[in-house]
C-alpha cells in the first residue's frame, strides 16, 4: 500500500515550523527551570547548614555551662591533671647529682678538691677540681664510670652506669697540683627516698 | 478593566513571538538558556564556596562539640578522685605552683637546709613578679641561687634531699670554696612553675 502525504508544501512548512518553535521554547524553558532550582536546592543546602552550625553552637554552649554547674572544681580538677602530668616528666627528667658527691666521697677526700659542677641541659656534667696528682684525677673519673654498677648502695652489674660518656676532657699542671676537668652525661629518672 | 489588560498583555506576547521568525525565536532560546545558565553557575559558584566553608565550620563544631562532652565525662570521672586526694592536693600544688611561690620556695630551701645541717645564707632570683604563669602555657622554668655552708658531708646530704624534693628542684651548678669541714657552696638551681589549666572554649578561624 502507497501513503501520499497529500498536504500542501506550505502547510508543512508550517507544521515545521511550529515543531521548531515548541522545541526551542521547551529547551529554554528546561534551562531556566534547572538552573533556578539548582539554585534553590543550594540556598536551601546552605540554610540547613547554617542552622546546624547555630545548633552546634548552643549544644557547645550548653555543655560548658553543664560543666560550670556539674563540676564547680573542674578547673582545679584539669589543672591538678595538667600539672600532675607534668610533674611525671619532671620527676622522670631529675637528675642524680648527688651521685657524684657519693663516687667523690669513695674516692680519698684530701686527694681530690672539688671547685665547680655544672650540668648543662642535655645532662652533661662538667666536673673542675684540682688534685694531688694525675693519678688521683684519673681514680675520680674511673670511679665515676662504675657508679652504680660497682660502687654505691645497691651496686649491681645490672645497674644503669649513674654516669656514661665519662671524659678526662682536661689535665694539667704539676705532681701535688694538678687540675682537671672530667665530662660526664648522667643517669636520669626518678630519685627514691633511702 | 484588569481582564482587558491582561488579554492586551498576552495578546501583546503572542503578537511578539508570532512576529518572530523561528529562526530567530530559537536564537533568543538560546540566548536565555545560555544567560539563565551562566547566572546559575555565577550565584551557584558563590553557593557552592559558602557551603563548603560551612561544612568545615561543622566539622570543626562537630570535632569541638565531641571534645566537649568528652571533657564533661572526663571531669565528671575525675571529679570524685579529685576529691579523695585530700591533703595531697595541696602537696601536688606545692609541688607545681601556677605562680612562682617564691615565699614559700624559700621557705623550703631554709627547711632542706636545717634538715641537712647546712646554714643557708642567701637565697635570690630573677623573677620580680609573683603572678600566675599563663593559663594553659607549658613549664616554665624559674632559676633561683641559693648559698649554704655546712661541712663536706652535710652538703653531700643537702643536695641528697634537694633531689627528693616534691618540688622538681634541678641542680645546674655547684660551686664549691673552703675547708672539708667549712665547704661553702653557691648552687645554681632551676625549679618550675605551670599556669591553670585553659577551660575555656576557644575560637578558631575556618577559611
Amino acid at each position: 500500500m502507497v501513503h501520499i502525504n497529500l498536504l500542501p508544501d506550505a502547510r508543512k512548512d508550517k507544521l515545521r515550523d511550529q515543531s521548531n518553535r515548541q522545541l526551542a521554547i521547551s529547551a529554554a524553558t528546561t534551562a531556566v527551570i534547572a538552573s533556578v532550582a539548582g539554585l534553590v536546592l543550594l540556598v536551601v543546602i546552605t540554610q540547613a547548614q547554617s542552622l546546624q552550625i547555630r545548633l552546634l553552637t548552643n549544644s557547645i554552649k550548653d555543655k560548658q555551662a553543664q560543666i560550670a554547674q556539674d563540676v564547680p572544681e573542674a578547673q582545679a580538677i584539669a589543672t591538678m591533671q595538667t600539672h600532675l602530668d607534668s610533674l611525671g616528666n619532671l620527676y622522670g627528667q631529675q637528675v642524680k647529682m648527688s651521685k657524684f658527691f657519693t663516687v667523690l666521697g669513695k674516692v680519698s677526700n684530701n686527694d681530690v678538691s672539688i671547685s665547680s659542677v655544672s650540668l648543662d641541659a642535655a645532662n652533661k656534667l662538667t666536673v673542675t677540681g684540682t688534685a694531688r696528682s694525675f693519678n688521683a684525677a684519673s681514680k675520680l673519673a674511673e670511679a665515676m664510670k662504675v657508679s652504680n654498677t660497682e660502687i654505691g648502695e645497691n651496686a649491681s652489674p645490672s645497674n644503669t652506669p649513674d654516669f656514661s660518656n665519662v671524659l678526662m676532657a682536661s689535665l694539667s699542671g704539676s705532681e701535688g697540683k694538678a687540675s682537671f676537668t672530667i665530662t660526664a652525661t648522667v643517669a636520669t629518672g626518678v630519685t627514691h627516698g633511702k | 478593566m484588569a481582564n482587558k489588560t491582561t488579554a492586551k498583555k498576552v495578546s501583546k506576547k503572542q503578537e511578539f513571538a508570532n512576529n518572530l521568525s523561528t529562526s530567530n525565536l530559537i536564537a533568543v532560546s538560546i540566548l536565555i538558556s545560555i544567560l539563565s545558565i551562566v547566572l546559575a553557575i555565577i550565584i551557584g559558584r558563590m553557593l557552592v564556596s559558602s557551603l563548603m566553608l560551612n561544612a568545615r565550620v561543622i566539622g570543626k563544631k562537630t570535632t569541638a562539640s565531641k571534645q566537649i562532652n568528652t571533657n564533661y565525662d572526663n571531669l565528671k570521672g575525675l571529679q570524685s578522685s579529685y576529691n579523695s586526694l585530700g591533703s595531697l592536693r595541696e602537696t601536688a600544688s606545692n609541688a607545681l605552683p601556677t605562680r612562682p611561690e617564691l615565699p614559700l620556695l624559700w621557705a623550703m630551701m631554709e627547711n632542706i637546709g636545717n634538715s641537712s645541717g647546712v646554714s643557708t645564707s642567701s637565697v635570690t632570683s630573677v623573677v620580680t613578679s609573683d603572678i600566675d604563669a599563663p593559663a594553659g602555657g607549658t613549664v616554665q622554668q624559674l632559676p633561683i641561687t641559693v648559698s649554704v655552708e655546712g661541712s663536706y658531708e652535710a652538703i653531700q646530704t643537702y643536695l641528697k634531699n634537694i633531689e627528693l624534693s616534691t618540688r622538681p628542684l634541678r641542680v645546674v651548678n655547684v660551686t664549691l670554696s673552703g675547708t672539708n669541714n667549712s665547704v661553702q657552696a653557691n648552687l645554681l638551681i632551676t625549679t618550675y612553675y605551670q599556669g591553670p589549666a585553659d577551660l575555656n572554649v576557644g575560637s578558631e578561624v575556618v577559611r
